[in-house]
Order: C-alpha cells, then sequence, then structure tokens
C-alpha cells in the first residue's frame, strides 16, 4: 500500500491491489487452512488392530487432550476476540455421553469435562456450593439428562440435574467406585463395604447389596469393584480390580459367572479397571497395567484386544475408563481410514500421558 | 531369676521383637487382613515362578502364552506427565479410587508448590506432590529452597545422601517417601517419620 500525506486524501507511491478484490480473497484464502476436526490425527498412518496384515478390526481414529483437539478459533474471531483460553484435560477417569456432548471426571481438576461436538467447545463444569465436586471418578447420565457422579473423597454419588444443577446425593458414606443405571434403577459399587449396592432409581431407596445375603461362595465375593457395566438384560459385570477378574450378577443379584484370573497373558488381568458391554453383548475391559482393551464374548472368553501401551500419540498411559458409543459416529466418521468401514465408537480415558481421550473405531477392514 | 521372672523377661523380649519387626505384614498393603481369594500378601504384585518381566522384579504372574509389552520405556522429556515405570506401578492401583486420594484432607489443593523451580515443573496442576522429575543439584540451585541431593543427608541410612538413599536415576518417584514393603515400619509406609515434617525437610529447606 502507497502512503498516505496527511490531509491529502490521496494514496501516492506504488499502484496497489484494489481493496474490494483483498477484502474477499484474503479472508478465503486464510479459512481455508482452518477445517476443524475433533482431536488431533493420531499419525499419518492409520493405526489398526489387529495390525496388518490381518483384518482390520479396530482403528485408532483421533485423541483428545485438550481444547485445541475439539475447537479452533478462526482467525478473524481470534483477531476480536483474541485467543482461545485453552482447556486441558488433567486426569481422566469416568466418561458418559448425552446428546453431542461428552462428559469426562476430572479427577485433580475437580470438575467434569464437557466437550460440546457440535458447538466445538471444551469447557470445565464445576458445580459450586452443595454441589461441589471433590474427587469426580465416574459419571453415568440418564435419558433425561440427570447426572450421577461418584466422588470418593465426598464419599457419596452427586446427583445433578438436566441444567448442570446440584440436585441431592446418593448413597452416602459409602466409597462410590462406579455408578450405572437402567430404567428403573440404580447400581452403585461401594469400594468400602466391597459390594454393590442397588437403589430404585425413583424413590432412592436401596434395595438390596450384591452379592446377596446368604451368598456363600467365595467366587461370588468382590474384593475391590471398580467399575460396573449393564447389558441389555439387566445382568450386572463387576471389573474387580483386587481379585483381578471380572463378575457376572443377574438382575436380582445371584452370581452368575466369574473369569478371568491374575497374569499378563492375553485373557487375564493385572489391573482391570473400566468394562462396558456393546448391543451384542461383547466385554470390553481396560487393563491398567498392560494397557489394552480386551473384547470378550459373554462367557468370559477372548476375542481380540486392542491398544499399544505407553501413552503419546497412541494413547492408553495408565487406562481408568472405557465406553462404547454409537450416536457420536457422525461426528468421527470422516476419521476412519477409507478402507475401514466404521460401526461404533469406543472411548478409553487414559490418567497419564498425552493422548487423554483415544477415541476408537470398531468395525471392519475393507477386502 | 527365678522361673516366673525368666518367663516374663522372655515373653517381654519375645512381644517387643514382633512389635518392632519391620514389615509388609499389618501395613495397608498387607492385603491378607482383607480376605484375598488366596489369603496372601504377596501375590497382588509378585509370583516366584513364571513372571513377566515388569515395574518391579518377579512382577506378577504370567502363563506360557505370549505376555503384552508391560510399560515401554518412559520417554521422560521434563515435564511430570509421564510417571516412570515404579511410579507407575503405585498410580495403577492408587488411580483416585484407592487411600492415596485422601491425602491432605478432602479439598484437592493446587498446592503452595514448594519447589518453585523454572518450567521443570511446568504448568501441571496436580493435588499430590509431583514425581517423575530429575532432582539434581542443579534444580536445587535454580529453586533456592531445596537441599543439594548429592550432599545433603537422608537420616534413612547412616552416611546416605538424599540421592543415594531416596533417588532413582536422579529422580524423585513414590517410592523416594514410600516404601512399598513398609520395610521401615512408619505410617503411611513412608521412609521415614514425619513428625515434626521431617520428611518434608529432608528435601525442603524450609
Amino acid at each position: 500500500m502507497g502512503t498516505c500525506a496527511p490531509g491529502t486524501g490521496k494514496r501516492r507511491g506504488p499502484r496497489a491491489w484494489p481493496g474490494w478484490v483483498l477484502l474477499i480473497l484474503l479472508p478465503l484464502a486464510l479459512a481455508a487452512g482452518c477445517a476443524t476436526t475433533p482431536g488431533q490425527q493420531a499419525a499419518r498412518q492409520p493405526v489398526f488392530y489387529p495390525p496388518p496384515p490381518e483384518l482390520a478390526r479396530v482403528q485408532l481414529l483421533t485423541t483428545i487432550s485438550t481444547s485445541a483437539d475439539v475447537s479452533h478459533r478462526g482467525w478473524f474471531r481470534t483477531f476480536i476476540l483474541g485467543p482461545e483460553p485453552s482447556r486441558a484435560i488433567v486426569k481422566p477417569y469416568g466418561i458418559a455421553f448425552w446428546g453431542d456432548k461428552i462428559y469426562i471426571c476430572d479427577s485433580v481438576q475437580a470438575s467434569l469435562v464437557v466437550i460440546d461436538l457440535s458447538k466445538k467447545q471444551l469447557r470445565l463444569l464445576q458445580p459450586t456450593g452443595a454441589g461441589r465436586l471433590v474427587k469426580p471418578i465416574n459419571i453415568s447420565i440418564d435419558r433425561d439428562g440427570t447426572k450421577y457422579v461418584t466422588d470418593t473423597a465426598r464419599e457419596a454419588v452427586v446427583v445433578l440435574d438436566a441444567q448442570d444443577r446440584y440436585a441431592g446425593e446418593l448413597a452416602r458414606d459409602a466409597k462410590p467406585g462406579d455408578v450405572v443405571l437402567d430404567d428403573t434403577r440404580l447400581y452403585v459399587s461401594d469400594l468400602k463395604e466391597r459390594c454393590v449396592r442397588v437403589f430404585d432409581k425413583s424413590s432412592r431407596r436401596e434395595l438390596f447389596t450384591v452379592p446377596r445375603e446368604g451368598e456363600s461362595s467365595p467366587q461370588a465375593r468382590l474384593y475391590s469393584p471398580v467399575n460396573l457395566a449393564l447389558d441389555r438384560e439387566g445382568n450386572l459385570f463387576v471389573s474387580d480390580l483386587g481379585a483381578f477378574r471380572v463378575q457376572k450378577y443377574d438382575r436380582e443379584g445371584r452370581y452368575v459367572r466369574s473369569f478371568g484370573s491374575q497374569g499378563l497373558a492375553p485373557g487375564l488381568f493385572a489391573r482391570p479397571k473400566g468394562i462396558d458391554v456393546d448391543e451384542n453383548g461383547l466385554l470390553y475391559v481396560v487393563d491398567a497395567a498392560t494397557e489394552v482393551v480386551q473384547i470378550f464374548d459373554p462367557e468370559g472368553r477372548l476375542l481380540l484386544f486392542f491398544g499399544q501401551p505407553g501413552g503419546g500419540d497412541f494413547a492408553l498411559n495408565l487406562p481408568a475408563k472405557v465406553r462404547v458409543n454409537r450416536s457420536l459416529v457422525p461426528h468421527f466418521r470422516h476419521l476412519a481410514d477409507p478402507s475401514f468401514e466404521l460401526d461404533f465408537l469406543v472411548f478409553v480415558s487414559s490418567q497419564y500421558g498425552e493422548g487423554k481421550i483415544g477415541v476408537f473405531g470398531v468395525g471392519q477392514g475393507r477386502q | 531369676m527365678n522361673a516366673v521372672r525368666r518367663w516374663a523377661v522372655a515373653l517381654a523380649i519375645f512381644l517387643a521383637a514382633i512389635g518392632t519387626r519391620a514389615d509388609i505384614s499389618g501395613s495397608k498393603h498387607d492385603f491378607s487382613t482383607q480376605t484375598w481369594a488366596a489369603g496372601q500378601i504377596c501375590i497382588v504384585c509378585h509370583t516366584p515362578h513364571n513372571a513377566g518381566a515388569g515395574a518391579g522384579p518377579l512382577w506378577n504372574h504370567a502363563s506360557t502364552a505370549t505376555t503384552f509389552t508391560l510399560y515401554s520405556s518412559p520417554t521422560f522429556n521434563g515435564t511430570i506427565a509421564q510417571p516412570a515405570a515404579s511410579t507407575k506401578a503405585c498410580l495403577s492401583c492408587h488411580d483416585g479410587t484407592v487411600a492415596l486420594d485422601q491425602y491432605g484432607g478432602n479439598t484437592p489443593q493446587v498446592p503452595s508448590l514448594l519447589l518453585t523451580g523454572p518450567a521443570l515443573l511446568g504448568t501441571n496442576l496436580s493435588d499430590d506432590h509431583p514425581v517423575s522429575f530429575a532432582y539434581t543439584s542443579a534444580l536445587a540451585t535454580t529453586d533456592g529452597e531445596l537441599h543439594d541431593p548429592a550432599t545433603w543427608p537422608s537420616g534413612i541410612r547412616t552416611g546416605g545422601t538424599i540421592r543415594s538413599d531416596m533417588l532413582f536415576a536422579d529422580q524423585l518417584e513414590c517410592a523416594s517417601c514410600h516404601d512399598v514393603h513398609n520395610s521401615f515400619s512408619q505410617p503411611k509406609l513412608l521412609v521415614k517419620s514425619n513428625a515434626a515434617s521431617a520428611l518434608c525437610l529432608t528435601c525442603h529447606a524450609k
């Protein structure tokens, strides 16, 4: 641009581009580089499990650790509003979904990290006053948006309503590891009393504990019931960290079976943590010591394991929770490799390392 | 001495011996009192046969089938985000659901970081003492309120310095302050008594 002598109103010096051309071209050129993808691309090469030349069943789609992985403030908004404040996930454990949002319990930041995939935002939800979270570990969200958050330092399950307002407490004086729910019931695992407490959801009255009184079999016993999962029939699966096994109880709390034992080999557990059930009844168990997710059939036979130990871009550094999800597939579909047919997603939270939330896609490689 | 007094003395010695025996029985890591399946203590972490390579000697139990790679070597990159192998072994259980989360009261405190060193500690929020970082003489000099680990006595073993008794290749880990086997018979499995904050003051020059 030429210089303007004050007061003349006329441009001198070499002739520049007409102003209107720049006004149109410049923002377009800048906006072209601003594609917003949730998470970072894990690597240039797609990461498949089992690794090639086997038929791919799982692909690591991306990892999410900070707000930069979820949102990207364009040039213009940055110019007007300033750089986007960066928020990070520090030490995640529980994961739950509601609508287009992912809720993650962050035990160090004592808050819920809320990732809104449609608004492309990552923010922290820190209830104040009576609803203050001290050490949130796990979360489950009901269909109406009521959130149940287990807090091991507060020693209660904190209930938040759909508008994230405090709505009471549950299971006080228990040390709640996990909470899961179905249409009529709440299941809360108690690490102090080594049992699972079953409540009626509407009245919040305690119905019974698992294992049931009178259950004498040592196999039915719980040691450290850290995580829970429910299948479609209402069977309860408990990931028992201290006994190195997964327990199955029916809807009335009667012991059905257990599988797994201590060890490092496939099919065994060293530090079993998160557990989830997909719609086919397959069990996903993540192990914090071996840093993989194992997939079992309903009888406890190992089908597959995936995940890579060590963290970094490949997630799984002291993993804690595993959650299966189908509703958020549209937000991640573009990350699936063209050779991989994506069916549903598996989210894994890692407590350390760089890839705090690993998003895996389960499906099948195309032949 | 008559027979009764002899028995009394023997009994007193016997009881004293039991009381001061330094070991994992009766400590928080004694899982046998919590009725594990086998009533054992050691099996939670160790096994004499068919062990896999891992975070500790004779770690867990491996069958003859293929094993997973356990804890690929930590890529220490100067931040505390990557716990090292021994700290990782502790953190695999102490993840917020077991005991250690109660330390320091019920409020997670962004700690008044006594170590005000340079970017070495980064902006990592934590409600636990930082681990898996290099505690060197250089850090002590930069910070100004830390004892030199190469020369300051640890107070744990005679003639031992902080570096020889508490650090692992100059790294501060969980095991710097806690002994997993409770060899020193201190509450909270510490390596020395923290009466009058003696353990804190071993490193922090306050």
